[in-house]
């Protein structure tokens, strides 16, 4: 009964002390992660948007409904719709692989990158990461989106070696935010007083 | 004296996936570039230094009936802290190493040194313990890193981008897919075995068992007229 007794206490207080710590941990960390992936975002919209004179991080819209809904980053030089950006994402092989692609005011795409593949195989699908690849999204039209495939499903994006699956994720990723960049750009371009209802709620 | 043994028994005596067999889980799942592998061991070696630290102080307190829950709750604990602490403070490095830091806690060598070590010896020595194995899993990680990246990605990382490639090697997918790993670590653990046998027998002493491994279907060591000692 002793014996009992005392196994009870020691996984008791080892499991307390464990959850203090991991308390304390937590308070400690929670703001410095926060600022660092809000850091990230803001850097990698900063590389994929066009030259601005506005905070795109702010100046957000979201469209469509529930699932399906993405929340675009405008930005504008002078007052003037010069792009946006959106995060989207796609089920890759592991897990979700979440892409952020900027888009010119013109419809060409700026710049793709990768902003979280956590379950990608490493060294393989997780090469999706890299420029060789990521490369070939620049300089593409949003208007017609036929071309956002890999090959094999008649597109015009070539796989990463070994990670179809992982690549036609980002692909189908890009394709599905250029829809919608098409289906918004002109609310998009409306000078900002006019606001877009849903810039509200997206805070 | 005793503590720079212990420490350099972790490198090469019992070097824990070569000779010890123990965290075979991220070795083959880790192992496809120099990078991860470099990453995966040196998370190892601060969670097994500190696991080990912190069991080898509580060894008298923990009941031995529910020790190993106790070994857990302070393995976990320590792999969050680390996970949450290079979260915030070193998000780079977080980005590339994201995925093994939780793989950490179901890593068999920090229970197994706990359980075969830590739980019995001082804490000096159990803190050599830990830094000896762990470095020895880095190492044993890297040399089996660098077969595979070679072989399957023609090319070796050491770190984000930096790296060499080797021109005109050929791509072998394979090896970069865990066939390839099982394919390398396999040959790594056979060679491993007739080194360490060679020298054993050179010297004149019998080859010892690997510790902790189930060898009724090796005859490597039986006692013969060549090896009488084992």
């Amino acid at each position: 009964m002793k014996e009992l007794a005392k196994m009870v206490v020691v996984l008791t207080v080892f499991a307390a002390v464990s959850a203090a710590l991991l308390a304390w941990t937590n308070s400690v960390t929670s703001e410095p992660i926060a600022k660092a992936g809000k850091a990230e975002k803001v850097a990698a919209l900063k590389r994929v948007l066009p030259p601005c004179d506005n905070d795109p991080l702010s100046e957000s819209m979201q469209f469509g409904e529930g699932a399906g809904s993405m929340v675009f980053h405008v930005a504008r030089k002078g007052g003037e719709f010069v792009g946006a950006a959106f995060v989207s994402s796609a089920k890759g092989y592991g897990g979700p692989i979440q892409v952020i692609v900027g888009v010119k005011a013109d419809g060409t795409i700026q710049g793709v990158e990768i902003l979280d593949a956590p379950a990608e195989t490493p060294g393989l699908g997780a090469k999706v990461r890299e420029a060789g690849f990521l490369r070939q999204f620049q300089g593409r039209q949003a208007a017609d989106t036929r071309w956002a495939k890999v090959r094999k499903d008649g597109g015009e994006i070539d796989a990463v070696t070994g990670a179809t699956i992982s690549s036609r994720a980002v692909a189908e990723a890009v394709r599905r935010g250029l829809e919608m960049f098409a289906a918004h750009l002109e609310e998009m371009k409306a000078p900002k007083n006019a606001s877009h209802p849903a810039e509200e709620s997206e805070r | 004296m005793k503590f720079l043994r212990q420490l350099a028994r972790g490198l090469w005596e019992e070097i824990p996936v070569f000779r010890v067999v123990l965290g075979m889980c991220p070795t083959l799942a880790v192992s496809t570039s120099l990078e991860n592998g470099l990453g995966m061991g040196l998370a190892v070696v601060f969670v097994l230094t500190c696991s080990n630290v912190a069991i080898s102080a509580l060894r008298n307190i923990i009941p031995p009936k529910v020790r190993i829950p106790c070994y857990i709750i302070v393995a976990a604990t320590f792999v969050t802290i680390v996970d949450l602490f290079m979260n915030a403070f070193a998000h780079e490095l977080h980005r590339a190493l994201g995925i093994f830091i939780p793989l950490i806690v179901v890593n068999c060598i920090i229970l197994g040194r706990a359980e075969a070590f830590a739980g019995k010896n001082s804490v000096a020595l159990s803190l050599a313990d830990g830094i000896g194995m762990g470095l020895g899993f880095t190492i044993a990680l890297s040399v089996v890193s660098v077969i595979r990246e070679a072989l399957g990605n023609g090319s070796v990382t050491v770190w984000h981008g930096i790296g060499w490639r080797i021109p005109g090697a050929p791509q072998t997918l394979l090896m970069i897919l865990a066939p390839g790993g099982f394919i390398v670590l396999g040959c790594l653990l056979a060679a491993m075995n007739h080194i360490q046998a060679r020298i054993a027998l050179r010297a004149g002493r019998g080859y010892p068992p690997p510790a902790e491994l189930d060898c009724r279907h090796c005859c490597l060591c039986r006692p013969s007229p060549q090896n009488p000692a084992a």
